[in-house]
């Protein structure tokens, strides 16, 4: 266990797909990197994604997390939301790329409390 | 028996029923509903026949059971509200962006030659570039082309980026340059042509192209020219990051638009005022000539427009030849609208002066007999036409607990704002003033910018908050409230309307400080000083200090801040001012239906 003071104020992103250069991922990351918000990607698998995304957002020190499957789901969540409750969800089939990027900017503005963009 | 007082308004219809015990009205119940078609017309039938039928309702009786209904002669005053900008600034071949974008990259001034991204390899070592980077060029690639160009040798100053990159760009560059970003109309950004590009440190905003001379350093001006950018730097105040671009012909004016003089047509002579000298100069005219007899503008400028418009629709509602149409009083107010340039490159928006101008019309008598007659055919029951409205608006007002004549009554509506005075002989005096709560929703919509005209009434209407975290809101008096359930995300950090419970969004780039600031101004400029205004025209040898008491009713009156800014401003003239308790329990409203039933049952006029 690191002591606490130590964990860096990150989102914490956790990602099914082992493949480093997974579009989606990056696109999330420069989100996060326009708006200046620092970020830390973990490989995870597990259960389902709501759950997942809870669980990364309780690791991360800013209390904001995200979950990106394998299928292209993706899920913004905030410690403090009801896990069912996700701040924002993009469902894989259906997204196109600005939508990852514009999910990574959601969660950067979230950390620095400025609007949304949906 | 049971009698119904009828008060069909500009925006409402209200209704007070009561039975008649021992020849005394007793009140039952109240009805309201949204006027039908333009008061004074027959289509108001149907707004009658619904408020009726909600206050039979709340009275459980029958409809049948009403005997009588006593209708107001409707005051045949008409009023619009028109705007119109006497300022309008003009961008000739683009020479300038001036933007926020929310994350510009770098820091610092860059003064180069404009460049496509595509074009960088044909230049020189040494030479000075600011690139343009269109949305079709990926990040990556345009830092790999900079950096290239850097380790060559080209002296790259700075870019303009299409897309919202200008920290990624920024992140992956050997060198720090200023990066502005989001510019929507890229392609309109002339190329070849000397530039300067300015990112200010977060929280610090624009030095060099903010000032003349900054400008003027940077591009090597003439005394002469620097005389021709003054509006280009005074644009710039107050950026973040902004763009000037030299082009041979370039220019940004500020066009004053003819606005033309205004001749104001009174009793008391004739006064011409130029609209350029502001909206306080028309209101001491007005007065100097005061009663009006009629208005009239320049033809062929602003002014003449304004007015024409307020004389063609008040046309079309009264039915009259616009010729006859007699404007018979106006409330002009300055205000400062947001417009977008002409030929502005990032969307850019400049703050103009414009004129607000609310006018009334005294139309001939209304068809008020007409309306009784067909009332009396589709309801089957006989109609009264009943007295004068400010007459019955004070008896109403007057079943306020704690109030006696003498008495003011301020009617605070839609479309006027009206006074009446009674003295101890019970006479009364009164008058309709141009303004009211549609041109305060004018002057909000336009200082905002909001096209909405319902999101234009809410932000009258309701206070505004701002969301501080997922869970709780702070409004705009400091005061917290926390929710138990988390709120829309779509809500979080934004400025939001707290109606009826429900936070309701505003645009994401309006200030609740500006938000809160603009509504207050508009309620101040129009109500508080059209009730000093119309108070004066009825106080006993026009004398404010003379009024004791004043009475507000109305839909207005229920405004949770215009009563109490009227008050303060009525306090300083020693008068007591409140809002209306009719029957002391409808509040500010149905305060001429209940002077109706009252009127014929107790024999005063």
């Amino acid at each position: 266990m690191r002591v606490y003071e130590e964990i860096k104020p990150t989102v914490v992103i956790y990602c099914e797909d082992e493949n480093a250069g997974n579009a989606c991922l990056n696109r999330i990351c420069e989100g996060l990197e326009e708006e200046g918000v620092p970020f830390e990607v973990t490989i995870a698998t597990g259960d389902e994604p709501e759950f997942m995304a809870q669980k990364a957002s309780r690791e991360s020190r800013i209390g904001i997390g995200i979950f990106l499957g394998k299928d292209g789901t993706c899920l913004l969540q905030h410690t403090k939301m009801p896990y069912n409750m996700p701040i924002m969800k993009i469902h894989g089939k259906l997204a196109e790329a600005d939508d990852y990027r514009r999910l990574g900017a959601n969660a950067a503005r979230l950390a620095k409390n400025i609007p949304l963009s949906f | 028996m049971i009698i119904a007082g009828v008060d069909i308004g500009n925006s409402t219809t209200e209704i007070a029923l009561a039975r008649i015990v021992n020849n005394r009205p007793e009140f039952i119940a109240s009805g309201i509903a949204k006027t039908t078609g333009i008061k004074g017309t027959e289509d108001n039938v149907l707004g009658i026949r619904l408020a009726l039928e909600r206050a039979v309702e709340r009275a459980r009786i029958d409809m049948k059971e009403v005997k009588l209904l006593r209708l107001n002669e409707a005051t045949p005053v008409i009023s619009d509200v028109a705007m119109e900008a006497i300022t309008e600034t003009v961008i000739t071949e683009s020479t300038m962006i001036g933007h926020n974008p929310s994350t510009p990259g770098g820091i610092g001034v860059g003064v180069g030659i404009t460049t496509p991204i595509f074009d960088i390899n044909s230049r020189k070592p040494g030479e000075k570039v600011i690139l343009v980077i269109p949305k079709n060029v990926d990040f990556e690639d345009a830092a790999k082309k900079i950096n290239e160009a850097l380790s060559r040798g080209v002296d790259v100053k700075g870019a303009i980026v299409q897309k919202d990159d200008g920290v990624l760009i920024s992140n992956r560059l050997i060198k720090k340059i200023p990066i502005v970003d989001e510019v929507s109309l890229i392609e309109k950004v002339p190329l070849n042509m000397p530039a300067c590009i300015e990112v200010a440190e977060p929280g610090f905003t624009i030095k060099t192209l903010s000032n003349p001379y900054g400008i003027a350093s940077v591009f090597n001006l003439t005394p002469e020219e620097t005389k021709n950018i003054i509006p280009i730097a005074r644009a710039l105040i107050g950026n973040r990051s902004a763009v000037v671009i030299k082009t041979p012909r370039g220019d940004v004016k500020e066009r004053k638009i003819p606005a033309g003089q205004i001749k104001l047509k009174g009793k008391n002579g004739t006064q011409v005022v130029d609209l350029e000298e502001g909206a306080d100069k028309v209101m001491q005219a007005l007065e100097q000539v005061w009663p009006l007899i009629d208005v009239e503008g320049t033809p062929s400028t602003n002014v003449g427009g304004l007015i024409a418009r307020v004389k063609e629709v008040m046309g079309q509602v009264t039915y009259q030849d616009i010729r006859e149409i007699k404007i018979q009083d106006i409330l002009a107010v300055d205000i400062l609208v947001p417009q977008r340039v002409t030929g502005g490159i990032a969307d850019e928006f400049f703050t103009e002066d414009a004129v607000a101008v609310a006018a009334m019309v005294k139309s001939s008598k209304l068809p008020m007999e007409k309306i009784a007659e067909k009332v009396e055919r589709e309801l089957n029951i006989p109609v009264e036409i009943a007295g004068v409205e400010a007459n019955m608006a004070i008896l109403g007002a007057l079943t306020t607990p704690g109030t006696d004549v003498p008495v003011a009554v301020l009617d605070l509506g839609g479309g006027s704002t009206d006074a009446a005075f009674m003295n101890r002989k019970r006479e009364v005096v009164s008058i309709h003033m141009a303004g009211a709560g549609e041109m305060v929703n004018m002057i909000i919509a336009a200082e905002l910018g909001i096209s909405d005209k319902q999101l234009a009434e809410d932000i009258k209407r309701y206070p505004v908050a701002k969301v501080e975290s997922l869970f709780s809101i702070r409004m705009e008096d400091g005061t917290v409230r926390f929710f138990e359930k988390p709120l829309d995300p779509e809500t979080f950090a934004r400025v939001c309307l707290l109606k009826e419970g429900k936070l309701v969004p505003l645009p994401p780039d309006l200030q609740l400080e500006k938000v809160r600031e603009v509504r207050r101004k508009a309620k101040q400029k129009v109500f508080v000083s059209n009730a000093v205004r119309a108070l004066s025209k009825v106080a006993p040898s026009g004398n404010l200090r003379l009024i004791d008491f004043v009475i507000m009713v109305g839909g207005s009156a229920l405004d949770f801040e215009i009563p109490e800014m009227i008050s303060e401003a009525l306090a300083g003239y020693g008068i007591v001012a409140g809002r209306g308790e009719i029957r002391g329990s409808e509040g500010p409203r149905n305060a001429v239906a209940t002077g109706l039933v009252l009127s014929g049952w107790e024999g005063t006029p």
